[in-house]
């Protein structure tokens, strides 16, 4: 089936776009047809098989390729979708929310230009992966250490500003971004903050520069393609020690989470911690047939077996201690004697794990920054190689966090699913993100799931949840949760879009954002 | 004139070709080293050896073992993806690139 062409483009339009680009960026690195098949979406959640799909793909080499391109898109009315590896995969991966759509795939610009050691920052071009940049950093003996999220192949920039999260004391990556390049939508070429001042030697390490901040706009959002931009990495602290603390019933979450605030607010807890349940844990290295043969959420006496199996509970807390070993020790003191309230609590040190293989001995690699793709084990807990993640924020509390977890669990299981979740403390903030395992092959599991998934985002509005980052399919639907006092948000957002990217090329659709000519009569 | 080619012509071209393949497989190795290795390695902290060794069996598990592995199949798996694998895009891993890696994961 010939690929969808975006609305108002017609074929000879398409074609001579391409062939101005492909002039420019030569023929092997424009995709069409056949060649642009691994651009769709790798775990779809609709049965249309035209929807959410590329037309095509072209991968430029450098800033000024994508500068072009830019122009040749605006000329032609093409719109593009720029990824910066498309391995943001449980959120539809390099696939764009507008059909028809030109990906602009990023891969080929995978310099690190920098890597300083004294000041503790990278500067990084979009095809970067964890993976490389930690390798750099080995190969050089640099004594930084990397920030991971848990798939390790995934873009250094690319998760950064689509707000991804890891898992050390650098754990919130826009958090750590200073300084960006941008091309706008009219192909001009934009440098942030202390970059925009010629000579200057601060670009990567004062954010603000003079007049607006605006990084922010740049991420999760549509109004530019973002070519470079440094982010900031951690010292060798001079000492690590990884720990978790199991809780045995599942209504602890809501102590646990009590006792977790005033230690994260105060930097007792120092990383970005985890607290995680127990069918993900048991998923990183088991599969569910390993303990029952039943279809279904598993039950109480499965569980039982999986704890003790494991030497896991009904939520695992993952942390880790940085720094030499006196403040470790302090450290561990103050939490340790804060957790010892919770009934049936259990404490594990590295040591204390009895299987080579094993949740904590994982999680300690992650929180000290080594990328990987271990947590994707849980693909494998019930067959079906499909996933999407549904992450609601709410505040750092245990009525919270209960009523999340009841929220979302009762209505994952109702539908036949085992509840996979996990709460990650922010500094005052959890991000519940429940990852759900479905068949993919299955058209009426991918109807189930959609079903579902636009019940949980209604009554997680209803409670005041609102989601930090979603599929492709779920943009405009989660943007609209967003709509205080009659979408004035959304209105300012369609503003700067208009003005900075005047074509309406970049990213249709992306963050619910949508262009002037594509946004009559989309209104729900 | 009869074209023929000598004793040591042809050594040299099989040399040649020996060391283009040696090449090119010890590139397909660098390949699975950089790409596939953080799923497909040795150890039960890799997802897809974990799925392979649920839905093949422990001796399909490491796919650098196998030998039931054809160069048009890793293709067709590598650019549109199988189960949880997602596919890899020509701009990330290009053509020749996957080539060399079929060629490696198909010596045996």
């Amino acid at each position: 089936m010939s690929a969808p062409l975006p609305p108002g483009v017609s074929p000879e339009r398409m074609h001579d776009a391409l062939s101005k680009i492909t002039r420019l960026i030569g023929k092997e690195w424009v995709f069409t047809g056949d060649a642009a098949e691994s651009y769709r979406d790798p775990y779809p959640l609709n049965n249309d098989p035209d929807r959410y799909r590329a037309y095509g793909a072209v991968a430029p080499a450098n800033v000024d390729q994508v500068q072009e391109i830019v122009r040749i898109a605006g000329e032609f009315g093409i719109p593009l979708w720029p990824v910066s590896r498309g391995k943001n995969f449980a959120y539809g991966g390099a696939a764009p929310v507008l059909s028809g759509s030109l990906v602009v795939d990023l891969n080929r610009m995978n310099k690190i230009i920098e890597v300083n050691e004294e000041f503790g920052y990278a500067l990084v071009e979009p095809g970067v992966s964890y993976f490389q940049l930690y390798e750099y950093i080995q190969e050089k003996g640099l004594k930084l250490w990397l920030d991971v999220p848990d798939p390790g192949w995934g873009s250094v920039m690319g998760n950064a500003l689509d707000h991804g999260v890891g898992y050390t004391p650098y754990g919130d990556h826009f958090a750590m971004q200073c300084g960006m390049e941008v091309v706008l939508g009219n192909g001009e070429l934009v440098r942030t903050g202390m970059g925009s001042m010629p000579g200057n030697n601060t670009w990567q390490l004062f954010k603000y520069g003079f007049g607006p901040y605006v990084d922010g706009i740049f991420s999760q959002s549509n109004f530019g393609i973002v070519t470079k931009m440094g982010i900031w990495l951690m010292p060798d602290p001079g000492g690590y020690e990884a720990y978790m603390i199991s809780f045995e019933k599942e209504e602890d979450i809501e102590q646990a989470v009590e006792i977790v605030r005033p230690l994260r607010i105060g930097n007792i807890i120092q990383n970005g911690a985890t607290i995680r349940s127990l069918v993900l844990d048991a998923a990183i290295t088991a599969s569910k047939s390993k303990y029952t043969s039943d279809k279904g959420p598993i039950s109480d006496s499965v569980a039982k077996k999986i704890m003790a199996d494991q030497q896991i509970g009904m939520w695992n807390f993952c942390g880790a201690l940085y720094g030499p070993e006196p403040i470790r020790n302090t450290l561990w003191t103050a939490i340790r004697d804060s957790f010892a309230a919770v009934p049936g609590v259990k404490f594990y040190k590295p040591e204390d794990r009895k299987n080579k293989t094993d949740i904590l001995l994982h999680r300690a690699e992650t929180m000290r920054g080594v990328p990987k793709l271990t947590e994707f084990n849980f693909l494998n807990w019930d067959g079906g190689g499909g996933h999407v993640g549904f992450s609601p924020v709410s505040p750092t509390t245990g009525k919270d966090a209960i009523n999340q977890f009841r929220m979302v669990s009762d209505l994952v299981r109702s539908y036949g699913w085992d509840y996979l979740g996990l709460m990650a403390i922010g500094w005052r903030e959890l991000h519940h993100v429940t990852c759900i395992v479905y068949d993919k092959t299955n058209p009426a599991e991918r109807d189930k799931m959609h079903e579902m998934f636009n019940i949980l985002v209604d009554r997680a509005a209803a409670e005041g949840y609102g989601e930090y980052r979603t599929h492709i399919q779920y943009m405009d639907r989660i943007a609209g949760t967003y709509n205080w006092n009659n979408n004035s948000l959304m209105r300012m957002n369609e503003s700067i879009k208009d003005a900075l990217d005047p074509k309406g090329i970049l990213a249709p659709g992306k963050s619910g954002i949508w262009p002037k000519h594509l946004r009559e009569g989309r209104e729900s | 004139m009869k074209r023929t080619i000598s004793s040591a012509v042809l050594v040299a071209m099989l040399l040649a070709a020996s060391s283009s393949t040696a090449s090119e497989l010890d590139a397909g190795k660098a390949i699975f080293e950089r790409e596939c290795i953080a799923c497909h390695g040795v150890g039960g902290d890799r997802p897809g050896t974990l799925q392979l060794g649920i839905t093949r069996g422990a001796d399909k598990a490491l796919l650098a073992e196998r030998s039931d592995l054809s160069v048009a199949y890793i293709r067709h798996v590598v650019r549109h993806g199988l189960n949880s694998m997602p596919a890899f895009t020509p701009a990330g891993l290009t053509d020749t690139e996957l080539n060399q890696l079929a060629a490696y994961l198909t010596q045996h």
